[in-house]
């Protein structure tokens, strides 16, 4: 009887263990869903990569980044959209690589509109890069 | 002829060389949707990853082949896999970016100006993690409508990019990486 009461639990400690493991590593994957998030200004982030890349990516790579604007523009290659949001003067962009499962929400976006959008930040080459995006609603 | 309409034809002559010369370096191609995918062919796992945002410019006129890639930008289909691969071996953050500068070698094997499809060499330098290695592949390029698709399969191995692959996967990473390149350039 003690036997069988220790092998239950240590079913249940394994049980427990590998939902933790798989939630957590899933969690990851969805902005949404982390704890931490930097909220910013297109413009805010836009300027600190512009004027000193190393230590904007020291602060920033791999965070998880709240922003708002309105959408300059929405690009479909092979069914996988990025949206872009501009800073104030046009000079850069934050390109927005969107999670796939973002599709049909984006499909009803229109140029212009206002979306709040959280993905992680991976750098800047011509545009700042921010992929695994999705919309908040 | 007199000399006063000899030097208006000199001034333009020159000026239509002038006008040439200056078209000749606009030919510039761009794209900030390039494509390499890299695969890891082992026994015990197969390693796939996407990288779709790759910015790359081709001058037509010089040959000039360049292309940057942020190391995060690669999408694998695993996330456990992505966190090994830009925490431990490719240490992404404290090198974001590869690079490739180069040149196409026998530049007159195509020509930009007329559809159809080419094969010619490039010549040049890949930067992943701070080390740079000479590299010479055979690129595909594909001209149709003023658009040019590029592409091209090199084999990379990581440990000559300074990858720190630990003795645990040792045997899961392959010594040598297929990489896909494709990129759809347009007039910039």
């Amino acid at each position: 009887m003690k036997k069988i009461k220790w092998i239950l639990l240590v079913i249940l400690i394994a049980a427990i263990a590998g939902y933790l493991y798989i939630n957590e590593a899933s969690k990851e994957n969805d902005p949404t869903k982390s704890k931490e998030s930097i909220a910013i200004s297109v413009n805010e982030l836009c300027d600190l990569f512009v004027n000193n890349e190393d230590s904007a990516n020291a602060l920033y790579l791999s965070k998880v980044i709240d922003i708002k604007g309105a959408v300059s523009k929405i690009e479909n290659n092979d069914n996988r959209y990025s949206l872009y949001l501009n800073n104030s003067d046009g000079t850069t962009s934050i390109s927005c690589e969107m999670d796939t499962t973002q599709n049909e929400k984006i499909k009803l976006l229109k140029q212009n509109q206002e979306v709040n959008i959280k993905g992680y930040c991976i750098g800047m080459l011509i545009d700042l890069e921010l992929n695994k995006c999705r919309i908040i609603d | 002829m007199s000399n006063n309409r000899l030097n208006m034809k000199k001034i333009f002559f020159a000026l239509l060389l002038t006008i040439c010369v200056l078209n000749l370096n606009a030919q510039k191609y761009f794209t900030k949707t390039g494509n390499i995918q890299f695969l890891s062919k082992t026994p015990l796992e197969d390693i796939t990853a996407e990288n779709r945002k790759v910015v790359s410019v081709l001058d037509v006129a010089t040959g000039a082949l360049e292309f940057s890639l942020l190391m995060k930008g690669f999408d694998f289909p695993n996330q456990l896999m992505e966190d090994h691969f830009n925490e431990s071996y490719a240490e992404s953050s404290l090198f974001p970016k590869a690079t490739f500068k180069g040149k196409i070698v026998d530049l007159s094997k195509i020509d930009f100006k007329k559809d159809g499809t080419y094969t010619a060499d490039v010549l040049g330098n890949l930067t992943i993690k701070d080390v740079t290695k000479e590299i010479k592949t055979s690129v595909t390029f594909v001209i149709k409508n003023g658009t040019i698709v590029a592409t091209s399969k090199i084999d990379i191995k990581p440990r000559e990019f300074n990858f720190k692959i630990p003795a645990t996967a040792e045997n899961k990473i392959a010594q040598s990486v297929a990489v896909n390149i494709k990129m759809d350039y347009a007039l910039k």
